[in-house]
């Protein structure tokens, strides 16, 4: 079932690369400029995002959206009625099996330190922690490896792609839909307890994963309640895969940061020595003023 | 035995009204931790210092639908709003089983009815034996859309009148569908909200059709020219320009974005997006002074595209939808659509939706008569002679001007609550605010706590 899903993604994914190109935008030319246009809407371009299928994008979003408010919010209600230690129990057994993707995504990005956590983290969980149920690792105070094939792509070079809203799974881009794939094919092969074969094949199974997969998402749709919620999201999602896979390859935005605080506090300095100084050149003239008369 | 509980809590109940009244008198003993003015704006109390009443968490409460008070305009503009069932404006209600004095609240820029301080404001009086009916700003798109008679928003008689009808037609409701018991009619609102609770309470004086008792202003704008010009200059272009290197925006943002990438790899994060989560992740990435103030412009200008967005479309502006096209999320133009709303600023607003508006029904009026008019300085009057009427505010809130601390000392004399700290409603969570602000209201009514 769940293979199934990743191959309905797959072609989803590559169909629309011929039919849904990005047109001119001609209803731009009917819009009033209030005069400032020019020099400000260029600040705002760092918002956008490669998506030359959005009237799809768009779309999918909409019957997301749709499906989260008529089915899985209402599942999720019925889900809730398992007391929290038992759902926190198989979130943690989930994720145990997911450690198979974060170490062969560290492995594949040459991250041996965390290739050797995660090791010791499924080794740990799987025992101490009976079969995954029980997050032991992480009370040692071994860190989870939050790693992805898509991020395997990216720290190699591969951009994100077309930015791309996966049918019932939600936003991404084509690289990191792509990564989905391998990492699933992966862990199908790979076939911890039979657990991945058994999240394809047994509906039960697979109904609890994907129960489990949207429990563990804070976010509700008409969360953030603009009419520009899909252009948010989008920016959000894309910086947000885009930092993943930048953020272990920065040290010292610390030091950047304090640099940008110092020039910050020189300016404010300066400001204020300059607005004295006007002050006092206020108080000279006045003083000269009442000295003429 | 009732008799004597209800003895005893009134007891209780004077005590704590004394004690909030000799900790006003004494400014020197509040002990809001965070002094810089910007910091506590953004952050809010810090997790220990936070009143248990205002604690996050889940209350009984109810979302209500109102239907839009023009609907074929709205279809017109919106075509697939109705298809996609979001044809109407939300408030909701947090109730007690029994009979309970109603609290109406006024959210504050772009806050809705069950987000940030709105929410926080719900949970303080439910909590506190009170019902709560919350109240999305006028600021926001569904308000201006669905609710709003002129389709603008910041003329504050003409928010307070749909803020007035919005109220009713809600207290109707809840009162049909609930079968709500209520005793007493209170008003309470912050920032913008409260600016806009004074004139809805000037109004209610004049047309008696809810009849508030008892009415608290926090932290209210006093020149609403003052307050939207402090947030918008909070930093500048050149300033950011400057700091970050004369780059874009982008640089602004990149560095705070990676320290929170970071921090959530180094605490293993499951994203909490409630107060204090992100109380730990702003302190815990080491935000400083330049990052507080971006974030706050930054949500203020979100905050802003959104409205520009709505009054642009609903009055067929032009300047961000070309006038005759229907407007659907789906819409593939709709990116070029918020880049522009994100192009404006609450001035360009006033100067270019606002005042065209406000110049049809006064013709001739000044931006300064406007300004007057749409600020406390219009109520001052009724505010001055209204003992009903309680305002709290902090010194050092960022959305005053020069002078305005000193307008509410002498419009509302020993009915203002002053304090030194607490940024722009940074304190509304803290200990000794929620004790004040419940005292105000009369104090815990509930007997089970």
């Amino acid at each position: 079932m769940k293979r199934w899903l990743y191959v309905a993604l797959l072609a989803v994914a590559l169909c629309p690369l011929t039919t849904f190109a990005e047109e001119d935008n001609a209803a731009g030319d009917r819009v009033k400029d209030p005069g400032f246009y020019g020099e400000r809407i260029p600040r705002i371009d760092f918002m956008d995002v490669y998506d030359p299928w959005q009237g799809l994008n768009r779309g999918i979003y909409t019957f997301n959206a749709q499906l989260d408010r008529f089915v899985f919010l209402p599942a999720l209600r019925v889900y809730d009625i398992i007391p929290k230690p038992a759902r926190t129990g198989i979130h943690n057994f989930f994720e145990n099996i997911n450690e198979v993707q974060n170490l062969t995504s560290s492995l594949l990005q040459l991250k041996m330190g965390k290739a050797a956590r995660t090791t010791g983290r499924f080794i740990i969980n799987t025992t101490v922690g009976i079969g995954g149920l029980f997050d032991v690792a992480s009370k040692m105070g071994i860190k989870k490896a939050d790693e992805d094939f898509g991020q395997v792509l990216g720290h190699w070079g591969v951009p994100q792609g077309p930015y791309f809203v996966i049918p019932f799974l939600g936003p991404s881009n084509l690289r990191d839909a792509f990564g989905k794939v391998v990492d699933n094919q992966i862990a199908t092969a790979v076939n911890v307890f039979e657990i991945p074969e058994e999240e394809t094949e047994n509906p039960y199974v697979f109904t609890v994963w994907a129960l489990d997969s949207r429990e563990a998402v804070n976010f509700r749709y008409g969360q953030l309640q603009s009419p520009f919620e899909y252009e948010m999201v989008r920016f959000a999602v894309s910086e947000a895969r885009r930092i993943m896979v930048e953020s272990d390859e920065s040290a010292d935005r610390a030091a950047e940061n304090a640099a940008r605080q110092e020039r910050f506090q020189k300016r404010e300095d300066a400001a204020e020595a300059a607005a004295y100084a006007d002050e006092l050149k206020a108080e000279e003239a006045k003083q000269a003023q009442q000295k003429q008369k | 035995m009732r008799v004597i509980a209800t003895m005893a809590l009134a007891g209780l109940l004077a005590c704590q009204f004394v004690l909030g009244s000799a900790a006003r008198a004494d400014v020197a003993n509040y002990t809001f931790p965070i002094t810089d003015a910007v910091k506590a704006t953004v952050l809010g109390s810090p997790p220990a210092d936070i009143h248990p009443l205002a604690v996050a968490g889940a209350i009984p409460e109810i979302t209500y639908h109102l239907p839009p008070i023009d609907k074929v305009d709205l279809e017109k503009r919106f075509p697939k709003l109705n298809r996609r069932g979001l044809m109407h404006f939300d408030f909701s209600l947090a109730y007690q089983k029994g009979p309970a004095p109603l609290i109406v609240s006024i959210a504050g820029t772009g806050a809705a009815h069950n987000t940030g301080k709105a929410q926080l404001i719900k949970q303080i009086f439910q909590r506190a034996g009170y019902h709560v009916l919350s109240i999305s700003s006028p600021s926001r798109a569904d308000f201006i859309m669905m609710a709003s008679t002129s389709d603008h928003v910041g003329m504050s008689p003409i928010d307070a009148k749909d803020l007035y009808n919005v109220m009713q037609r809600a207290i109707a409701m809840v009162k049909a569908k609930k079968k709500l018991q209520i005793t007493d009619y209170y008003l309470t609102g912050y920032s913008l909200g409260a600016t806009q609770g004074a004139f809805v309470a000037a109004l209610d004086a004049q047309e008696k059709k809810i009849g508030f008792k008892k009415i608290v202003l926090v932290n209210p704008a006093v020149n609403l020219f003052t307050s939207v010009s402090n947030l918008t200059n909070i930093v500048t272009v050149q300033q950011i320009q400057e700091v970050v290197g004369g780059k874009t925006t982008a640089d602004v943002f990149d560095p705070i974005l990676h320290r929170v990438a970071d921090y959530y790899r180094r605490n293993q994060g499951d994203f909490d997006l409630s107060g204090e989560g992100l109380y730990k992740v702003a302190t815990g990435i080491d935000m400083n002074d330049f990052d507080y103030r971006a974030l706050t412009r930054v949500s203020f200008g979100l905050s802003t595209a959104d409205l520009v967005f709505a009054t642009d479309v609903m009055n067929q502006y032009g300047y961000v939808v070309p006038v005759g096209v229907g407007v659907a999320s789906t819409d593939r133009y709709a990116h070029d659509w918020f880049k522009r709303a994100m192009a404006w600023n609450f001035i360009d607003y006033f100067h270019l939706m606002v005042m065209p508006y406000w110049r049809k029904l006064h013709p001739g009026a000044t931006e300064e008569e406007a300004i007057h008019a749409f600020s406390l300085y219009a109520v001052q009057d009724y505010l001055k002679n209204a003992p009903n009427v309680h305002v709290m505010d902090n010194v050092d809130d960022i959305i005053l001007g020069p002078g305005d601390i000193d307008f509410l000392r002498a419009t509302f004399g020993d009915r203002a609550l002053i304090y030194p700290y607490g940024g722009h409603c940074g304190n509304m969570n803290f200990t000794t605010n929620v004790n004040d602000m419940v005292a105000l209201f009369g104090g815990v009514l509930r007997s089970q706590s």
